[in-house]
């Protein structure tokens, strides 16, 4: 028998020699051992089995054969099938943490994808509410301007149909309205002639309809044939039988006032018939309403409080479009949405 | 008659020998195979996977040599040692493909990490 199987029998016997255990099962024992200790024990378990089989098959062999070739090799297999284990083992847990982390982007790419549709569901909200709201404000913008060219209609039509019942001007004191005396009046009445009723009306109308909010002053002149008193007199009381009538066709009484101006203020030649004719009138002089622009080209500037603003008052109250715009736009009840227009209540109804 | 004396001796020597244990040419056949699995599994490239290899086919030698001296006991150990350090290279390599696969795939994760999270800090 070899040299190692008796020392090893011998010192077993003695029960004291720690030397004799032979190298190879010394390494197989270390060998399983280690893979014990290894992840082998947690991850792979049935190669650790085979490995412990192994060594127990050596260390039999051992106990009956001794240190023979045989023991010998079974020893190193059991060594090796333990390496194997742990091996294996340790491949085992590389692969399973390779398929975590695999999981791990695959989540964080759902994250990130399902952030990106949230996002993106967002965005075509926010996309969709802000093209409603353009939608909305284009189709204001394209109400605003049909009203507006409703207005210039109206304004037209105002102004034409005024010019067809009275001289209309424009001057720095506002729009004026020169009525006729010899239509509008019988020699030296101030009763409005019956004939003149409706034209007197169609101007009351054309007045509330297109400014609602114009401050007027009515005035009455008259040739300087006669007395002066008389005539200043008569001029008076023509002017206030002219504001009568228009406020009681609508005209807010508040914002018109009627003086006589008697032959003070001649416009013709008082020499002349036709020039004595034309001195005998009555005007009424429109200033638009505070605040009210439109499409008049002086509309926009310098609108202050209705009688202050008399001087610097814009021409073409009546020419004005923002005029229609305001009653037609009151007569729709809607309120200027950037409408540079009065705000004016109440729209056409008249005031008292 | 000395003829037949040395056959018989011969015989005899032979048959001791021989035994009848059988030509482990399967074991052998085996563990060559494995050790060109390991080959092929890159264990060349290992260190510790190359050692081993390098054992087996020391081994699969040896143990060749020994079935041409008709020792088949032990050759059959030697094919039994030299399929499993072949096996062991075979792991080792395996292993060391598992590392670098890992090492591969958290770098790719890294990378992947970062440019979703450039890709959020981009949208706010």
């Amino acid at each position: 028998m070899s040299k190692t199987s008796f020392l090893s029998v011998a010192c077993v016997l003695a029960m004291g020699c720690s030397e004799a255990v032979p190298p190879e099962l010394a390494d197989a024992r270390q060998a399983y051992a280690d893979a014990e200790q290894g992840p082998a024990a947690q991850v792979n378990p049935a190669g650790l089995h085979e490995a412990a089989k192994a060594l127990t098959k050596a260390e039999a062999t051992y106990e009956d054969e001794g240190a023979t070739f045989k023991a010998q090799d079974r020893a190193y297999i059991a060594a090796r099938k333990a390496k194997i284990a742990e091996t294996q083992a340790r491949t085992m847990q590389a692969e399973q943490q390779t398929a975590k982390v695999r999981a791990q982007t695959r989540a964080m790419e759902q994250a990130a994808l399902q952030q990106l549709g949230s996002t993106k569901r967002d965005l075509q909200g926010q996309i969709k509410s802000q093209q409603n709201q353009l939608q909305s404000q284009q189709q204001i913008l394209e109400q605003e301007r049909e009203r507006r060219q409703q207005a210039e209609k109206l304004a037209e039509q105002a102004r034409a149909d005024l010019a067809r019942i009275a001289q209309v001007g424009e001057t720095e004191r506002g729009t004026v309205i020169t009525l006729p005396g010899n239509l509008f009046f019988a020699s030296g009445k101030s009763e409005l002639l019956p004939s003149a009723q409706a034209k007197m009306s169609q101007v009351a109308q054309v007045l509330v309809t297109t400014s609602p909010d114009a401050t007027m002053q009515v005035e009455g002149h008259t040739d300087s044939q006669g007395a002066e008193k008389y005539n200043q007199q008569l001029s008076e009381q023509r002017a206030q039988t002219v504001r009568e009538y228009l406020v009681s066709r609508g005209v807010a009484a508040d914002r018109i006032t009627s003086k006589g101006l008697g032959e003070s203020q001649p416009i013709a030649d008082n020499k002349s018939p036709e020039g004595r004719a034309n001195n005998r009138r009555v005007e009424i002089i429109v200033q638009p309403a505070a605040g009210s622009a439109g499409g008049g080209s002086g509309a926009q500037q310098g609108q202050g409080a209705g009688q202050g603003n008399a001087g610097k008052a814009s021409p073409g109250a009546m020419g004005n479009p923002g005029m229609g715009v305001n009653t037609e736009g009151n007569a729709k009840g809607k309120t200027g949405s950037g409408d540079t227009t009065t705000p004016t209540s109440g729209g056409s109804s008249p005031r008292r | 008659m000395k003829t037949h004396l040395f056959c018989g001796l011969t015989c005899a020597a032979l048959v001791s020998a021989c035994s009848s244990y059988p030509r482990p040419e399967e074991n052998l056949a085996n563990s060559m195979a494995v050790a060109r699995g390991a080959s092929e599994a890159g264990a060349a490239e290992v260190p510790q996977a190359q050692l081993q290899l390098k054992l087996a086919h020391d081994q699969i030698e040896a143990a060749k040599m020994l079935m041409e001296d008709g020792k088949y006991e032990e050759a059959d150990y030697m094919t039994l040692r030299a399929y499993y350090d072949a096996e062991l290279a075979l792991a080792l390599a395996r292993e060391e493909a598992a590392k670098r696969g890992l090492q591969h795939t958290e770098r790719v994760s890294e990378a992947r990490k970062s440019q979703l999270s450039q890709a959020n800090s981009n949208q706010e």
